[in-house]
């Protein structure tokens, strides 16, 4: 064996690790927002690539500034405005797999949730504790219209941050 | 050549501690969600002996009845269009990036003066006319709102829930539960409901949502240090006797968390306040 031999064996065993810090450093964020605008430029102004969903992952490629430049899983590459995104992978789909587990476990009443699922305003459960309870008609169509109130869209919201110069249109 | 093979065997150490640490890394990515399986296999493990986890549509009725005693204690809701838009916009702005953003979530103003704010579960909360007279911007109201939020993101009712099926000795208090035993269903709720209104959560739960609150208005891009404004105020007009508070600690020991969190989160005071939209309740 000659002297440069162990020395190719360094070089070799350096192009392997520079190949994997590469694949171990490739840092993972999730959208930590119901919705969120992935943009072709680092401004609000800039043209929406692609519309990211809730714990959706993004390959992080720079941070600068209060935004950070992802590509999606999809391949799309763009900035998306860092308050929006988190390196912990938002767990809040429990909701709907605890819903799953109780409806595997209690056969009928999975679906009577399903099909109250989509009635607005009280549901028959707290309807029959506002009878037992005396609340009152007036105080039970309170609550009946605070949750029917559904005048208020995803774009109504974007448009309101807009106008306040908030988040990610902020001046 | 032993040099040598010991750089070439320090350098591929060096590449399994990264591969390692890259394993690391993604595992604690992954942690969170691995975790609610943890959760729903430990929820399957306790309906086992007798409880459930509280899926979504039993919060929905856990919250509506809970939502039914704080509007009727407190004289009703306000039914001014314009006020209640605004508030739901705030509301949904900090909801939309909170880290429960995936429930709806209903926000209402109550006809009462004293100073205070509440939180159904599935999302039901509340905040008082008195309170509202008190605040300044709409920063400040974010990060009420945010703490109400808070409380739902982290289920804290939720726990007081599951603690008052316990205590009431009711093994399953799911929907088919409640419709056969609508009594039971009602001792539970207003057990909670005591709990709420009248004794307080447990202190460290109001003192993570004040900290957890904040750091949703600041995501949204509202100032954090408008809440610390907003409380030392109030702790300037009723001071700190635990008697005027009884449900939630002293406005000093709020203050302190709070300056804690916005330090230890590396929330930065240059958000904005928006005084004067507020002043005007407008959607403008």
């Amino acid at each position: 064996m000659n002297a440069r031999h162990p020395l190719r064996l360094v070089l070799l065993i350096m192009m392997i690790v520079g190949g994997l810090f590469s694949v171990a450093w490739a840092e993972t964020v999730f959208v930590q927002a119901k919705t969120a605008k992935l943009r072709s430029g680092k401004t609000s102004l800039d043209k929406v690539v692609a519309d990211l969903k809730y714990g959706e992952p993004l390959e992080v490629v720079k941070t600068e500034g209060a935004w950070t430049e992802v590509r999606t899983r999809s391949g799309a590459t763009g900035w998306i405005f860092a308050s929006k995104t988190t390196t912990v992978k938002p767990s809040g789909s429990g909701d709907d797999e605890l819903a799953k587990a109780g409806r595997l476990f209690k056969g009928k009443e999975a679906s009577d949730a399903t099909a109250s699922a989509g009635a607005r305003g009280l549901d028959e459960v707290s309807g029959e504790y506002a009878k037992r309870s005396g609340i009152s008609q007036r105080d039970r169509d309170m609550v009946d219209h605070m949750t029917a109130y559904n005048k208020i869209t995803d774009q109504d919201v974007e448009d309101f941050l807009k106008k306040g110069g908030l988040g990610e249109y902020a001046k | 050549m032993r040099n040598n093979r010991a750089i070439a065997a320090a350098i591929t150490f060096g590449a399994i501690a990264m591969v390692a640490a890259w394993t690391d890394v993604n595992l604690a990515a992954d942690k969170k969600s691995k975790d609610s399986l943890f959760d729903i296999l430990g929820g399957l493990g306790t309906a086992a002996s007798g409880f459930l986890p509280i899926g979504y549509e039993e919060e929905k009725s856990i919250g509506q009845a809970i939502a039914l005693q704080v509007v009727a204690r407190s004289g009703g809701t306000v039914e001014q269009p314009e006020l209640v838009r605004y508030v739901n916009l705030v509301g949904q702005a900090v909801a939309l990036t909170s880290d429960r953003p995936n429930i709806p979530y209903h926000f209402a103003v109550l006809k009462d003066d004293s100073i205070n704010a509440f939180a159904a579960p599935a999302g039901y909360v509340f905040v008082t006319n008195g309170l509202l007279k008190q605040t300044q911007n709409e920063a400040e109201l974010a990060a009420v709102l945010g703490h109400e939020i808070a409380h739902v993101s982290q289920k804290h009712i939720l726990e007081v829930i599951q603690r008052s099926k316990q205590l009431a000795g009711v093994s399953q208090a799911g929907l088919a539960a409640a419709k056969q035993n609508p009594q039971a269903f009602k001792n539970i709720i207003d057990t909670a409901v005591k709990k709420l209104l009248d004794e307080g959560l447990d202190q460290e739960k109001e003192i993570e949502a004040d900290a957890l609150g904040d750091v949703f208005a600041a995501r949204v891009g509202y100032d954090p240090t408008a809440y610390l404004a907003l409380l030392t105020r109030l702790r300037t007009l009723k001071g700190d006797d635990p008697a005027f508070f009884k449900t939630h600690p002293s406005f000093s020991t709020r203050i302190d968390a709070v300056q804690n969190s916005i330090q230890s989160h590396g929330l930065k005071p240059n958000g904005v306040l928006l005084a004067e939209r507020f002043a005007r309740r407008s959607t403008d």
